[in-house]
């Protein structure tokens, strides 16, 4: 193996600390705190537009043009990647990322492995980045042949292939999958699921999953953070999240899936709709549509709270109020 | 039971026109199909193996190139579009992407007034029951496409699927552009419309839960040919073809 000696401990790779992300007009996130650790799968989950792909472009800094990090600061390792152009030494070599749809990514008028050898760092003779390139191939589940085809000539399964080739050929220590699998087919979804999760021992790697399927987080993850306007109002455990929801948005979400319910039984849905950016309630986000919804949830937001073995945002645990 | 739709052996082929040859693509290779009055058939396969095509050509909106359809023992395969005209009503479409197929120009209460008979007290009486019916307020009635929800446009397709009561619908992917909670509301709203108006689906899926949530009895599509067809329990428990096997087992 090609890998560089890396230390085999659980220690963090990468901190959130309250990071607030939006312009003058609208903030998109609000206090994000999370950490990731080594050999660890977390999943960010949650619905369209609830901030969980911006999450992840803020940690790479691709936000779009109109938004900035406000406040907080994330770190790499001990590198303190908010910084000014620190992120320019990390992104595509210690941080990889992959994208929904694999084909408006890869560049049509080149081969595959033309595209995955411009993606290699170091400056290494060519013929050494063949043999590389055609080992992580092989790694993948690719055949060798795909070095020489286009994009077109490859199925949608074999291009997000591809990609995760392209990200993992620098070795990363990190890899960012936003909803990798929800184009593709059910079962080509999940052969690149289960390639994902042997990835992270053969690389020792941790992958940041974004994802709005929550029995598919439970099923990737370690751990599951659950994002909803920008916010995050749940994050503990996989298993527990699924099993053991606290937070009512979480609990409501999860009560949504078909799978919960026999035949044509009546599905509970959440009432209401996601709020839009422009108008958030000016306590917790979720309170319109909650039941459980007390006077303090209109006024305030509701603080970090350690209940069980997972932090909420939710009055219903406690009285602790976001400053 | 009472069969509505018969198929046999139908056949459609795509051409596509390259530079200097042209291919031809079987999208449906000899399919045989029959659906019952009252029941949800579920459609799953993989994509490009035919599903949306057998969905459109089974309610002519495609011609094929062979075999049969029979609609309540009427061959409607050869029927002059004049003809066919009578029975249209009967069968309706929604599509997957609620965004594309709701006409932008037009509001929403006109789309669905388009299809229903009568003077026009009646049908602006009737869309506005409709639109109630799917859970869309009539202070609505003018609104355009743009001003709505993804959720909510699929429930004006519903709507407009409706205006002319049909006893058929295809149901093309209809959830899987929307979140989870939207899903779950469209879903209840296909199951209620079903028991109030006695209707028959055919739910083209590639969502595995949906397909046990919903269907009486599911077809299995691989490469343009139905390959299994059966009770929903009966496929889940004891899949016969490969194909259908390995999707079984993918489900998370």
């Amino acid at each position: 193996m090609f890998l560089t000696q890396k230390t085999g401990k659980m220690e963090k790779i990468l901190t959130v600390r309250n990071i607030f992300v939006g312009n003058k007009e609208v903030k998109i996130l609000r206090n994000i705190n999370f950490e990731i650790k080594k050999r660890e799968i977390l999943s960010i989950v949650g619905e369209s537009g609830c901030g969980k792909s911006m999450t992840l472009r803020t940690i790479i800094k691709l936000l779009p043009k109109n938004l900035k990090i406000l406040k907080g600061e994330i770190y790499f390792e001990d590198i303190k990647i908010t910084e000014y152009n620190e992120i320019g030494k990390i992104r595509g070599k210690k941080i990889g990322m992959i994208f929904q749809e694999p084909s408006s990514y890869l560049n049509p008028l080149f081969t595959i492995g033309n595209q995955i050898e411009e993606a290699i760092k170091n400056n290494i003779k060519k013929i050494e980045k063949k043999e590389k390139i055609m080992k992580i191939l092989q790694e993948i589940g690719l055949s060798p042949d795909v070095y020489y085809s286009y994009p077109h000539q490859l199925s949608g399964g074999m291009q997000q292939r591809a990609m995760i080739a392209m990200a993992l050929i620098n070795n990363p220590d990190l890899l960012l999958a936003d909803e990798p699998t929800t184009a593709l087919d059910v079962t080509t979804a999940f052969g690149i699921i289960k390639l994902l999760k042997n990835l992270v021992s053969i690389y020792n790697l941790s992958i940041i999953f974004v994802t709005h399927d929550i029995s598919l987080a439970k099923y990737i993850s370690d751990k599951i953070i659950v994002m909803y306007a920008g916010i995050i109002v749940e994050k503990g455990d996989a298993y527990s999240i699924y099993n053991n929801p606290l937070h009512p948005y979480t609990q409501k979400l999860i009560n949504c899936l078909p799978e919960k319910y026999n035949k044509r039984e009546k599905i509970k849905t959440i009432e209401g709709e996601v709020p839009s950016f422009k108008n958030l309630p000016s306590g917790c986000p979720f309170s319109p549509r909650c039941e459980y919804k007390m006077k303090i949830c209109e006024e305030k937001i509701p603080g970090e709270i350690n209940v069980e073995n997972r932090t909420v945002r939710c009055f219903k645990y406690g009285n602790t109020v976001e400053s | 039971m009472e069969i509505l739709w018969k198929v046999e052996n139908l056949k459609k082929e795509y051409e596509i026109k390259g530079e200097f040859k042209s291919v031809k693509i079987s999208a449906l290779k000899n399919i045989n199909l029959e659906i019952y009055k009252g029941e949800v058939l579920g459609l799953a396969g993989e994509s490009g193996s035919g599903k949306t095509t057998f969905g459109k050509v089974l309610i002519k909106l495609i011609e094929p190139d062979k075999g049969k359809i029979i609609y309540k023992n009427i061959d409607i395969t050869e029927m002059p579009e004049k003809i066919l005209r009578n029975y249209r009503k009967n069968f309706q479409i929604i599509f997957q992407d609620p965004y594309k197929s709701l006409n932008p120009r037009i509001s929403c209460g006109f789309t669905i007034m388009e299809g229903i008979k009568g003077n026009k007290k009646e049908r602006f009486e009737k869309s506005i029951e409709l639109l109630n019916l799917v859970g869309i307020k009539k202070e609505r009635f003018y609104d355009y496409p743009h001003q709505f929800s993804g959720g909510e446009r699929q429930r004006i397709a519903i709507a407009r699927a409706l205006s002319t009561e049909p006893e058929f619908i295809v149901c093309d992917e209809p959830t899987s552009n929307l979140d989870v909670s939207i899903q779950g509301q469209i879903l209840n709203l296909f199951i209620d419309l079903k028991e109030k108006f006695n209707l028959t689906y055919l739910f083209i899926t590639h969502n595995l839960k949906i397909l046990k949530f919903i269907s009486d009895r599911i077809a299995i599509m691989y490469k343009g040919e139905i390959v299994e067809t059966g009770k929903t329990e009966e496929i889940f428990r004891n899949p016969k073809h490969p194909y259908t096997e390995k999707l079984i087992n993918s489900e998370i």
